[in-house]
């Protein structure tokens, strides 16, 4: 059997019951009130630890199915299309001293706390290893952010609107540094890795700089413009896969490529049925429900409990979650207004979650990090985004009672 | 552990490849005023057998690859699931004393000729290999005659429900009696039980489709409408086709079919979009229709081997099946019943063999029933009915 191999099939059964595992745990994440990407998450750990539990090995292709990893990468890739295109270089920016000081702020503490850990507690483990421990504390998420924001309608306050552009400025860092760590691991030397990869990646982000500037509204409008309308699809699946292969052949990685063709097709407008334009949003929106969830469920499922049944290993975990909290608690202090609530804005950064575990899976593919550190960060990553939304609404409530 | 960093990057650009060939391909088929199937089918045929002419194994490594046969898979996955989303069942109904009658005839027409063929052409093969190529005779594409129905926008009348009401119902008798005769060929004699067994699952999750999307259908998309978020909507339809789909190829009637009737059951589900607007599943599923299902056919060209054109029995074998072929559905056109409906439209759109021949044929190759003769004369068959079809195919639609 070629064309509809059994094995085909039973693919499609994987993603059909990750599929809905996933939507499960997003809507009780969201009836509970918070995130749901972080539902399905949870809903990972839960499956691809099952035989924990049950001592079944029902789930055990999540793991073991290599094609799921596949689509997998292919979510991640798309989620960071998604990140692209909701990043506006131009209002980037204009936000202002106080925004890129907490960004900065909020990458080198985590930074130098998440080494520090790793040198403490890890102390025979390669460089490589810290580093990427300690970068994929750096991350922020903004979808979290945005959604508690929103919610406590505080997106128009000073603060709100230092925290998105803090959030904005740290993925786009994060992500850089991500280039340069994980280059640094493919070659395996420091000093030449550093060096090499922290050009490449710099000319990377010029160029991505000047394009996402310059060229996007050009591009947008030849593609929207000049191109048949059965043409357009095609022509943006392969931007977005090319520029993440061009990533991640020049040594950084392919999200990064896909950050950048998010940046790039932000003004491509696509027409429906009834001739109406349309941004690239809903486009990408059926690719992201159906891609998206696969990656987070798959990150979840790669977790390994039983990992934490070392002390040192629990140690870590923890050593990391503290390192993350108080580092990104650091952000507070580096806004430079007056007379806002600083503490808020320190809360508001600590939630880590897309990018976070985008570096986890990175370090682990290219087998720098272990199960037992992988699975530490990602129970950090549900950690701080399951509470620090709670911890926000209390404080911006306890602000608002204050002052009106 | 460099090991999956490498493989990503081959499959991007698998993927690049594949889709930058199947835009090529439906650019060139445009141009000649073709349909655009014909070109993705040429562009995968020809890329499939480069390292015959150049000596070039470099694109034969994009074909091995699992992922992408997967993502092909999919492609014809969505295909069948927005035919069926576009397929108003009742209106099929109607159709459907004439429908049977077309699936009857196409395959008591084709059988009956192929074996009488086979009886001249291969007369000392078992029965067993003749009844594979028989087989082979019977079923027809339910992608690509679709596809050009789709093209030209004819998928809403009656020619078209007919063609895919009877295509459908030749693929599942079909599978199951290949399924029977893999059961046979394996374990020496007929059990009567497993193929009781694989018909009557085969009737009931026939039926209770059809029941559900009939007597349900509104109700079901009403809840999924009103009751769900909108992020769960799009993954809700997914799932159910790949979860159908997964069920059908389990019973042993093709996946195709689960889609199809996955399709049936989520037509009325409505997306709004944040403005409010309200948004068909057609709609929604276009992107991965656009982006998935030309990859389905550049693989379907690809798996076509150009050698077996090299043989000059085989070519003739071949043909004389591939005459069978084409009045076996011809005939099976006459099956229609109502008045003022297309006769040949309907048998011209059951001509194209594709994908279905193929998987007949590699079923009887893996069962090692079919020698590389006749298995060479299956390919060339379907190459023919599939290729040489369709323009014709096109301007019946063009006038009717």
């Amino acid at each position: 059997m070629h064309n509809m191999p059994t094995d085909s099939t039973n693919i499609l059964f994987a993603i059909a019951i990750i599929l809905a595992t996933a939507k499960i745990g997003e809507i009780v994440a969201k009836k509970l009130g918070d995130p749901g990407i972080t539902g399905e998450l949870i809903m990972g750990i839960f499956l691809g630890n099952f035989w924990l539990l049950s001592g079944g090995e029902f789930f055990d292709f999540l793991r073991e199915m290599d094609i799921l990893r596949l689509f997998a990468e292919l979510g991640a890739i798309v989620l960071l299309v998604k990140v692209g295109l909701h990043t506006d270089l131009r209002a980037l920016m204009r936000v202002g001293i106080s925004s890129f000081l907490v960004a900065v702020g909020g990458i080198f503490a985590p930074l130098v706390l998440g080494f520090l850990v790793g040198l403490v507690l890890l102390p025979e483990a390669p460089i490589a290893t810290k580093l990427f421990l300690a970068v994929s504390l750096c991350a922020t998420s903004m979808a979290v952010k945005l959604r508690v924001l929103d919610e406590l309608k505080m997106l128009e306050t000073t603060e709100g609107r230092i925290i998105i552009g803090a959030a904005m400025a740290d993925d786009v860092i994060t992500l850089m540094l991500l280039g340069v760590v994980s280059g640094i691991a493919v070659k395996g030397e420091v000093y030449q890795g550093l060096v090499v990869t922290l050009i490449v990646s710099v000319l990377f982000f010029l160029v991505v700089g000047a394009v996402g500037l310059k060229y996007n509204l050009l591009f947008g409008d030849f593609v929207t413009k000049k191109l048949a309308e059965s043409l357009k699809i095609p022509v943006i699946i392969i931007v977005c896969l090319g520029l993440a292969l061009l990533a991640e052949s020049v040594g950084l990685n392919t999200v990064l490529g896909a950050f950048v063709a998010g940046l790039l097709l932000q003004k491509v407008r696509l027409r429906d049925f009834e001739y109406k334009e349309q941004g690239l949003e809903w486009f990408v929106g059926v690719a992201g429900w159906t891609l998206i969830p696969i990656f987070f469920v798959k990150v979840g499922a790669e977790v390994h409990i039983e990992s934490f049944f070392n002390l040192k290993i629990v140690l870590v975990g923890l050593g990391i979650t503290v390192a993350a909290v108080l580092g990104k608690l650091f952000c507070s202090v580096c806004v430079v207004e007056k007379g806002v609530n600083r503490l808020a804005i320190g809360v508001a950064m600590i939630p880590r979650l897309e990018v976070g575990l985008i570096t986890a899976t990175i370090g682990k593919n290219m087998g720098v990090l272990n199960d037992a550190l992988y699975s530490s960060i990602v129970v950090m990553v549900v950690l701080t985004s399951l509470a620090s939304p709670y911890l926000l609404k209390a404080l911006l409530l306890r602000r608002k009672s204050l002052t009106t | 552990m460099a090991e999956p960093q490498v493989d990503t990057c081959s499959i991007l650009l698998g993927v690049i490849i594949v889709l930058a060939a199947a835009t090529l391909g439906e650019a060139f088929a445009k141009r000649f005023g073709l349909p655009e199937v014909l070109g993705e089918l040429s562009m995968g045929i020809f890329l499939g057998n480069l390292d015959l002419f150049g000596g070039w194994q470099f694109f034969n490594l994009i074909w091995e690859m699992p992922f992408l046969r997967v993502l092909g898979d999919v492609g014809a996955i969505i295909l069948l699931l927005s035919v069926g989303l576009h397929t108003d069942m009742r209106a099929m109904i109607k159709v459907g004393m004439s429908s049977l009658m077309v699936a009857a005839l196409g395959i008591i027409a084709p059988a009956g000729l192929g074996f009488l063929t086979c009886q001249m052409i291969i007369p000392d093969a078992s029965v067993y290999t003749k009844l594979f190529m028989v087989a082979a005779l019977c079923v027809n594409s339910a992608g690509i005659a679709i596809r050009v129905f789709m093209e030209a926008g004819k998928l809403d009348t009656c020619e078209a429900r007919i063609v895919i009401a009877a295509t459908l119902l030749d693929a599942i008798f079909i599978f199951l009696l290949v399924g029977v005769l893999g059961g046979i060929i394996q374990s020496g004699h007929f059990l009567a039980t497993g193929a009781l067994k694989s018909g009557g699952l085969a009737t009931l999750f026939l039926l209770s489709i059809g029941v559900v999307s009939l007597r349900y259908g509104r109700w079901l998309g009403d809840f999924v409408t009103k009751r769900l978020p909108e992020s769960v909507k799009v993954v809700a339809v997914v799932t159910t086709c790949f979860f159908l789909a997964y069920l059908a190829g389990a019973i042993g009637i093709s996946p195709i079919v689960g889609a199809f009737g996955a399709g049936l059951l989520v037509r009325d589900v409505r997306a709004r979009d944040p403005e409010g607007a309200e948004w068909g599943m057609e709609e929604l599923m276009r992107p991965a229709y656009l982006s998935l299902v030309p990859v389905f056919f550049v693989f379907l060209g690809t798996r076509v081997r150009l050698e077996n054109f090299m043989d000059k029995e085989a070519v003739l074998a071949g043909v004389a099946i591939t005459i069978v072929a084409v009045l076996g559905k011809l005939i099976a056109g006459l099956g229609v019943r109502e008045k003022g409906i297309n006769r040949l439209l309907v048998g011209v759109g059951m001509i194209p063999r594709a994908e279905m021949a193929l998987i007949v044929a590699s079923m009887g190759l893996t069962a090692r029933v079919l020698d590389p003769l006749a298995y060479s004369a299956i390919i060339i068959m379907t190459v023919l009915t599939s290729l040489f079809s369709l323009p014709f195919l096109r301007r019946l639609l063009r006038s009717a």
